[in-house]
């Protein structure tokens, strides 16, 4: 089994000038840095914070998935040019069975060879390819791993594969999205801290302690993995497809009929307690013109993940005038592999109610209706301003419940948030008691008392007010740092503002109206 | 594509599983709605209780239940102990956004989902701060086709949002019927800062006016906002006497915060690292 795998292929996706460091973020978090920033000292899973305290001249850009799966079909395509049938994990990594290529091409190193010259010409920026050969998926997927630190492929001989992992940490099985990492971190605190300790253990014990995931990892330090590549097609796997009466041309109409078919197929699985673990996403055009992915992921397709997948495969398609010349006809969602539902338990509380499913597929047809920028919702950022605090993300980019509550940063005002931030800068005029502007002073004091605040051109009286509170935030970063004073006034009709002073000019912050 | 979906107002199950007071059967509960109401009340306490933890409840307030329970303070405005569903409510004055907010914190904090028409300058935060889980909030700007956008809003979320500004005319009547039979609870928010100058009150079942707003905590260069007392006057269709009541906003800051924390600045700590 032969895993390639490119480092940091989510940076490739992002468009950039030489010499720029680029650090590529999803959920607050970093997915990927270019090489540049990783001398610089940034670390997968640090904050945005961290990691341009690390590398302050990076350029920060959000994961978009679609453009990657873009970008690596270069890379499919040659490699699908030396082995037809591969499977795609993710984009930037994928595997095949080595042993029709092995006989074909006469052994395992002139595969390698083969397939690193064509796919170095299709990257064509020579940076390390990972290649990776042993016995089962997750050991190949391993090695790729390794050996993309290095660019030279990492070929395990036949009955090796164990002994190749036993010196290793458990972290691999993290990494190589196996074994969930809480999983991971309990078998480290209980001392067990490479692959070879875990084989050690007795695989009774560990099911009866770790339940089947721990059972999952033993069979991989052992050596038995139950899931070798195929290379025929199984037929007696369900399979859906929906046939447009007229040729489509833009693909966001397949993709969102994609939804109803991979629910119809999601659900006829669970009848039957079974996860879809490899599918085959079939699309043809009216002129005969086919393409066909074959897509494996470990812990199970969702349906959600199913019309990513869809997505992520027709965006790289259709981008491709000479493969597609007419509009599709048919998609076809094939399940080739599937394993038992290991039963994700619903909490006690429920997991999604009636309420939440109407929604999702309310915000599903808001999405095509209005687009994907248009239909958002709020995630917790982080700031020492009302407008830092939150974001408002697209809805189609956040996973459900992970919009998580961020306690207030010192130097922030506290409690009550104001109702309205204001989405245009709103210019305001403050002066005192006799028509002179009232400023804050370096040291942080306001020169007069205010009387008279003129917000949009109405003019109010002010009945009270509190501050300044100055705020110097990212003093380090010539571009985003801010120096300002913060004040609150209650005006006469009632309505309190607060209010920012900046270069002299006065800005209205929020308004609790 | 087919939408499989029950009916959208559901169907009443109180009344006529309950036997009827004086009816031929033997009565065995005394006062059922008293003890039903007491039911809810309580699963409802619970379930804000679970989401101050983080905890997601599955919706316990079923979508047949024709009320959607406000706040206690809120009570008083709604004869019927809560937002109607169907009904549309349209808060006006200086503090209208925060009044809306108030008024469908409790539902959405219980199960329902909240739609956000149009008003980008809403503060997550302040969402938060008043008790919506925010997991449950969608913001949508409804565009050239505001008709379609509204219809999809009403299919799928409970509680909406929006300026009054964006409901009226033709569009109004066009929706209005749908808010009934899918039992959404519509608030419309009088965006305009003005007050009282901004459209016909066609189709709206109550308005909230809010006056007299008194802050608590600020002074002439002192302390900092906290709260606000605030004069609701309820008036509508439905409503033959208007209502006037006192609130508070935000209403969880009680008396001994004010005093605790009277002296304290609002940003003391940041001061002293400057």
């Amino acid at each position: 089994m032969l895993t390639l795998w490119c480092a940091d292929w989510p940076v490739r996706a992002v468009p950039s000038a030489d010499g720029v460091p680029i650090i590529v973020m999803e959920r607050h978090r970093v997915v990927a840095a270019c090489p540049l920033a990783r001398q610089a000292g940034v670390r997968v899973a640090d904050r945005r914070r961290t990691a341009l305290r690390a590398c302050p001249s990076a350029l920060i850009a959000e994961r978009d998935h679609t453009a990657e799966m873009r970008a690596f079909d270069a890379v499919v395509s040659a490699v699908i040019a030396v082995v037809p049938r591969l499977e795609l994990l993710n984009p930037g990594s994928l595997c095949f069975d080595l042993r029709g290529p092995t006989t074909y091409f006469g052994g395992e190193e002139a595969v390698v060879e083969r397939i690193s010259t064509d796919v170095a010409v299709a990257i064509g920026d020579g940076s390390p390819i990972g290649i990776g050969i042993a016995e089962g998926r997750a050991a190949s997927a391993i090695a790729a791993h390794r050996s993309g630190a290095t660019g030279e492929p990492i070929i395990t001989p036949p009955g090796e594969t164990v002994a190749s992992l036993a010196p290793l940490s458990l972290k691999w099985l993290q990494v190589v999205d196996e074994i969930p990492a809480e999983v991971v971190d309990l078998f480290l605190r209980l001392g067990v801290r490479t692959i070879g300790d875990l084989a050690l253990l007795d695989e009774r014990d560990v099911l009866t302690r770790f339940g089947l995931v721990g059972q999952r990892a033993h069979q991989i330090a052992t050596g038995v993995d139950h899931r070798p590549v195929s290379s025929i097609s199984p037929t007696q796997f369900p399979e859906v497809e929906r046939w447009f009466d007229d040729p489509v041309v833009t693909m966001t109409p397949v993709v969102f009929s994609s939804r109803e078919l991979a629910e119809q197929l999601v659900q006829g699985l669970a009848a039957e307690g079974l996860i879809c673990t490899r599918l085959t996403v079939t699309a043809e055009t009216d002129h005969s013109e086919r393409n066909e992915r074959h897509w494996y992921r470990a812990e199970g397709l969702t349906a959600t993940a199913i019309v990513d997948r869809v997505r992520w495969q027709l965006d790289a398609w259709s981008r491709d005038a000479v493969a597609v010349t007419a509009g599709v006809i048919v998609l076809r969602l094939t399940v080739t592999d599937v394993r038992a539902d290991d039963g994700t338990q619903h909490g006690f509380w429920g997991g999604a109610s009636e309420a939440d499913g109407r929604a999702a597929r309310a915000v599903t047809r808001l999405v095509t209706l209005r687009g994907v920028e248009e239909v958002r919702v709020p995630v917790a950022a982080g700031g020492r301003l009302p407008e830092d605090r939150y974001e408002w993300v697209a809805a189609s980019f956040v996973d459900d419940g992970e919009r998580d509550y961020v306690p207030a940063w010192p130097g922030a005002v506290v409690k009550p948030a104001p109702v309205a931030i204001p989405v245009v800068d709103v210019t305001v005029e403050v002066v005192d008691a006799h028509g002179a502007p009232v400023g804050v002073t370096g040291r942080g004091e306001i020169t007069a008392d205010p009387a008279v605040v003129v917000i949009n051109g109405r003019s109010q009286r002010v009945v009270a007010w509190a501050g300044p509170w100055p705020l110097i935030d990212r003093w380090w970063d010539e571009r985003r740092r801010r120096r300002l004073a913060r004040l609150q006034i209650v005006l006469e009709d009632g309505s309190a503002h607060l209010l920012a002073i900046e270069h002299r000019r006065w800005h209205l912050m929020g308004s609790h109206a | 594509m087919a939408r499989v979906r029950g009916n959208g107002r559901g169907v009443s199950v109180t009344s006529p599983v309950w036997p009827q007071r004086g009816g031929k059967g033997k009565t065995t509960v005394e006062n059922p709605h008293s003890s039903i109401e007491h039911l809810f009340d309580t699963m409802n306490s619970v379930s804000v209780a679970l989401e101050t933890y983080s905890i997601r409840p599955a919706a316990l307030v079923a979508r047949s239940a024709s009320v959607l329970p406000v706040a206690e303070e809120m009570a008083a405005l709604f004869p019927e102990g809560g937002l109607m569903r169907g009904q549309t409510v349209l808060t006006r004055g200086p503090a209208s956004r925060s009044l809306a907010l108030a008024v469908v914190a409790r539902g959405v904090a219980i199960g329902a989902w909240l739609a956000v028409l149009d008003m980008p300058e809403l503060s997550p935060e302040a969402l938060h701060e008043i008790g919506v889980p925010l997991h449950r909030v969608v913001a949508v700007s409804t565009g050239t086709q505001p008709a379609d956008v509204l219809a999809a809003v009403f299919d799928g979320f409970e509680v909406v949002i929006m300026p009054a500004l964006l409901y009226r005319g033709a569009l109004a009547r066009r929706v209005a019927q749908r808010i009934r039979a899918k039992g959404v609870c519509l608030v419309l928010v009088d965006t305009s800062d003005v007050g009282a100058a901004s459209g016909s009150t066609e189709g709206i079942d109550a308005e909230l006016n809010t006056s007299e707003i008194h802050w608590r905590g600020i002074g002439w260069g002192t302390g900092r906002l906290m709260a606000r007392h605030l004069v609701v006057h309820r008036s509508g269709r439905r409503m033959p006497r208007p209502v006037t009541t006192t609130v508070q906003l935000p209403a969880d800051m009680s008396r001994e915060d004010h005093d605790l924390s009277a002296h304290e600045s609002a940003t003391e700590c940041h001061l002293q690292m400057l």
